[in-house]
């Protein structure tokens, strides 16, 4: 949690993940992943949708800004994913070896959430990851399961729990990239 | 889960036709195209991980690339030695088609299969494509009998409106007309000219063709 002072009251603004609901991650990594934006608007953005004060949102300079923003990142975030989580009296589990892999059937699931944009991203990969270990494979990746799971853990769940999932998606994704660029460059020099 | 390495030698008609399917679907995500295809090759477990996903990309990449393949002969009919009712048939099946959908209707004809889904690949693509260019050179050496004529809708103008909501003929009729021309109506004909080889047929058409072009210029 971050102190602001101003005006001799002091502001708290809520930084780390675990103080975060999930509900607010989403909009956070909306606002955040937006096309169109430059830094410093997006992270203005994320101040007002955060409450921050007009009054210290329009006397901050620019080095105050810049030290705004980097004590708003500055906190420790576990790499280790979330294997269970209970919501509503009922368990949840991400994965059931030793360590955590995503599964094909997800990151189809995943690819076809990313296409709705409706800036909740975050809690349908969680729901699309986690499974109630109640039902069977078809019951879980039906849709409208999804989004029901999806609405709950908004509401229980906290960015904590999300953001290393979200990290691990974007290194799966960057890697994706890094391979079909090689396999296009190796295309390119086989001709 | 092991996947081995596919090459189109290793696809039959009917896996190419689903293949084709799924590659025509425009509202696929990057992943669901992957297992789509993988479930056409293999029994796909319900819980694939990530790591084999990227196996069964790999394993199924050959799709991307060219069929090349050879000629296979065998029981294959001679394009020039077609009777004439045979090159209706494949002329009104690849008309009346898809170039995908064509293929096993096709396919069967040449070869006589009775059932082509199971049939390799590439033990007929070559015959299939070949025979796509046979048809088309044959269109071209008879052009009094052809109009391959591309440009010929752009000449139409507005007089000619009327005509175009006039539904045009299938190519089933098309042919059956012309039939009926060469046969000058004698129903008694039919069988005997539907047997003959396309070729002498077309050239017989053509020569009566050019006959009457002469005489209508004799006469003016």
């Amino acid at each position: 949690m971050l102190k602001i002072n101003c005006n001799e009251e002091v502001f708290e603004l809520r930084n780390t993940p675990d103080e975060l609901t999930l509900n607010e991650f989403d909009q956070i990594f909306s606002i955040v992943n937006r096309d169109g934006s430059d830094n410093v608007t997006k992270y203005f953005d994320v101040f007002e949708f955060l409450k921050v004060p007009d009054v210290i949102l329009d006397n901050l300079s620019q080095k105050e800004f810049i030290e705004m923003v980097e004590s708003f990142n500055d906190y420790e975030l576990s790499k280790d994913v979330a294997g269970e989580v209970v919501v509503n009296g009922r368990t949840y589990k991400s994965f059931e070896s030793d360590e955590f892999e995503f599964k094909a059937r997800d990151i189809s699931l995943i690819e076809q959430a990313q296409l709705k944009e409706d800036g909740h991203f975050p809690s349908w990969v969680m729901a699309i990851l986690f499974k109630d270990v109640e039902l069977t494979n078809t019951e879980h990746r039906d849709w409208s399961h999804i989004k029901h799971k999806a609405e709950q853990f908004r509401k229980h769940l906290t960015a904590g729990e999300a953001a290393p999932f979200m990290v691990r998606l974007v290194r799966r994704q960057m890697s994706e990239l890094d391979h079909a660029t090689k396999n296009v460059d190796n295309g390119i020099q086989a001709t | 889960m092991e996947f081995k390495q596919l090459s189109w030698f290793d696809c039959t008609v009917g896996q190419f036709q689903d293949v084709q399917d799924i590659i025509s679907q425009t509202n696929i995500t990057p992943t669901d195209f992957v297992l789509e295809v993988g479930d056409v090759f293999f029994d796909l477990d319900e819980d694939m991980t990530d790591s084999e996903l990227r196996k069964l990309k790999q394993s199924i990449s050959f799709i991307t690339k060219p069929i090349i393949c050879k000629l296979n002969t065998q029981n294959l009919k001679s394009f020039n030695k077609l009777s004439i009712a045979k090159f209706i048939d494949l002329d009104v099946l690849l008309v009346s088609n898809s170039f995908i959908d064509a293929l096993p209707k096709v396919v069967k004809l040449l070869y006589d299969f009775d059932d082509v889904e199971d049939v390799k690949l590439t033990d007929v693509y070559k015959a299939f494509e070949d025979y796509i260019k046979y048809r088309s050179d044959v269109y071209k050496k008879y052009p009094n009998l052809f109009d391959t004529n591309d440009d010929e809708e752009e000449d139409y103008d507005d007089e000619e409106e009327e005509e175009e909501e006039t539904k045009p003929l299938d190519p089933g009729s098309v042919w059956m007309r012309t039939i009926f021309a060469i046969t000058q109506g004698d129903i008694t004909k039919y069988t005997h000219v539907m047997g003959l080889p396309h070729i002498l047929v077309f050239n017989w058409v053509s020569l009566s063709e050019s006959l009457k072009t002469s005489k209508q210029t004799q006469i003016q």
